[in-house]
């Protein structure tokens, strides 16, 4: 996400994807129940897919208005896409019954406590093959941060490497946000902790974020589920407790030194 | 050779190239000159196939360009555009590997980084090759990216150098180096050096060729020595210019060369 956008600060969270991804979910929850039972853990898990890559599109597209992919603008976008799916979510969550409410509360707030074995390989079904898919492009992407039209001077084909981007990017999102609901911030967070610790190439950085990133996951999923035991914390806000006073200095250190805001 | 016949582009209402002729000719230096806002990037960016004129023909050695592929092209052409910003720490070193892009298929890793060395020993950057890039200096920013466009063309022969304004935060010495470097690459290897550039003394002093542009339109065109007069800078700049002959350059190599100092 930060490749494509050229900008430190993308993460699907803040601008949108993962929230379009719950809207759509919400909606196969409460509005399709027999056809959720039908489709199964594919049926979230294209239902997010669905609601991220829609995001994902939209969003890019706002960008390239602009004509720059300004920072303010992606963010300001990502405000108004994040409104717009919570206020979706809440009239969905005003629908529902409680049965629907709580799976769709307890599901916002992200947990792994819903995962069972079998949803963990229908998402890896999806993730693995797109992280494959990414990392074979790694080098072209580390192309793509000097520029589109830079890219295409030095033989990148820039518009199909965007669209094999948001793709991927919308596959794994949607396929984990379907599994685990909405967790904060690794996506934001991980990326500079390994930018910092083996540098901004990508042919490294793409596998090791989808590692670490795990393992964070796990690290802050373990803590979730003793520090307050014997009952469940979800992880989501976990780390979105750790995740936002970190964006906070992410912000002061480099938003205002790099883009002079 | 590249030819452009009557292009013409336009950025919603506003025309910004109308109807332009020109030709960059390999084994020469050509200057695009003119007063902001001219339509001197949008000529370069069409001419090197960074975007598409709304009307008219660009061929590359007589054939469109439309015929060439991306990494046909890319063997071809090299660009510096105007600025690069890049908020990501790369290493300069890094920035320039990504010119050896177009050769990746038959890669040979040894030989990419003896040519990333010898660029950027060319541009007087080889001791920030370590360096992350955004900690740089305006100017040293410039010399790297400059080194990744020329490492994108080393060693290959007829190829063309698009520079949009490559020296504009240079200091002295090294836009002097990098020019003497362009004048030798033209010649040594045949490559056609296309650069956009408002310091008409270095113009002067390096270019074979000048376009001059206003509002759009080629103003002037030709030999150096033909667009460059009093009358044509007076139009095309509205600035009165004054033409002195310094003794020492008479030896140049254009045996005329001149510096011009705009009038107050």
């Amino acid at each position: 996400m930060q490749g494509l956008f050229r900008n430190p600060l993308a993460d699907p969270g803040l601008i949108g994807i993962s929230s379009g991804a719950a809207l759509a979910v919400a909606v196969v929850i409460v509005l399709a129940g027999p056809f959720a039972g039908a489709l199964g853990l594919y049926g979230l898990s294209i239902a997010a897919f669905a609601g991220g890559l829609t995001t994902c599109m939209l969003i890019f597209r706002f960008a390239q208005l602009t004509g720059t992919f300004s920072v303010t603008y992606m963010l300001l976008a990502g405000i108004a896409i994040n409104a717009l799916a919570g206020a979706g979510v809440g009239f969905l969550t005003y629908l529902s019954n409680d049965e629907q409410l709580r799976s769709l509360t307890f599901w916002t707030m992200g947990s792994l406590g819903g995962a069972l074995w079998l949803a963990v390989a229908v998402a890896a079904t999806v993730i693995l093959p797109a992280i494959f898919f990414l990392f074979r492009n790694a080098r072209e992407i580390n192309i793509l941060l000097l520029g589109e039209h830079e890219a295409r001077h030095l033989g990148v084909d820039s518009q199909r490497l965007k669209l094999v981007i948001i793709i991927c990017t919308a596959l794994s999102v949607g396929a984990a946000v379907a599994v685990s609901g909405i967790i904060g911030f690794i996506g934001l967070v991980v990326p500079h902790l390994m930018r910092l610790t083996i540098g901004p190439d990508h042919r490294l950085l793409l596998p090791a974020s989808a590692l670490f990133g795990a393992f964070l996951l796990l690290v802050a999923d373990t803590f979730a589920r003793t520090v307050v035991s014997p009952a469940e914390m979800p992880v989501g806000i976990l780390t979105s407790l750790i995740g936002g006073p970190f964006f906070l200095w992410l912000l002061v250190k480099q938003y205002s030194r790099r883009f002079g805001i | 050779m590249i030819e452009a016949k009557n292009i013409s582009y336009s950025a919603g209402s506003t025309k910004i190239l109308d109807g332009v002729d020109v030709t960059i000719k390999l084994g020469d230096i050509t200057a695009i000159l003119g007063p902001n806002g001219a339509g001197k990037t949008t000529l370069m960016k069409c001419l090197a196939v960074s975007c598409q004129p709304d009307s008219g023909a660009i061929t590359l050695e007589g054939s469109s360009i439309s015929d060439y592929s991306l990494n046909a092209l890319s063997k071809k052409r090299a660009v510096l555009s105007q600025s690069n910003p890049i908020s990501f720490p790369f290493t300069a070193f890094e920035i320039v590997m990504m010119g050896r892009n177009p050769y990746v298929i038959g890669e040979n890793y040894v030989e990419d980084v003896r040519i990333v060395q010898e660029v950027l020993e060319s541009v007087d950057a080889w001791h920030l090759k370590d360096r992350i890039f955004p900690t740089l200096s305006g100017g040293e920013q410039q010399r790297v990216h400059l080194a990744r466009v020329l490492a994108q063309l080393w060693e290959q022969e007829s190829a063309y150098l698009f520079l949009d304004e490559p020296t504009s935060a240079v200091d002295l010495k090294h836009q002097h180096q990098i020019f003497d470097l362009a004048s030798k690459m033209t010649r040594g290897r045949n490559l056609a050096v296309c650069v956009i550039m408002h310091d008409l003394n270095l113009v002067l002093r390096y270019a074979d060729h000048a376009i001059l542009m206003r509002e759009g339109r080629v103003y002037a065109s030709g030999r150096i020595r033909d667009v460059l007069t009093v009358e044509n800078v007076m139009g095309a700049f509205e600035v009165p210019p004054e033409f002195f002959t310094a003794p020492k350059m008479q030896e140049m190599r254009h045996g005329w060369a001149k510096s011009v100092y705009p009038f107050p």
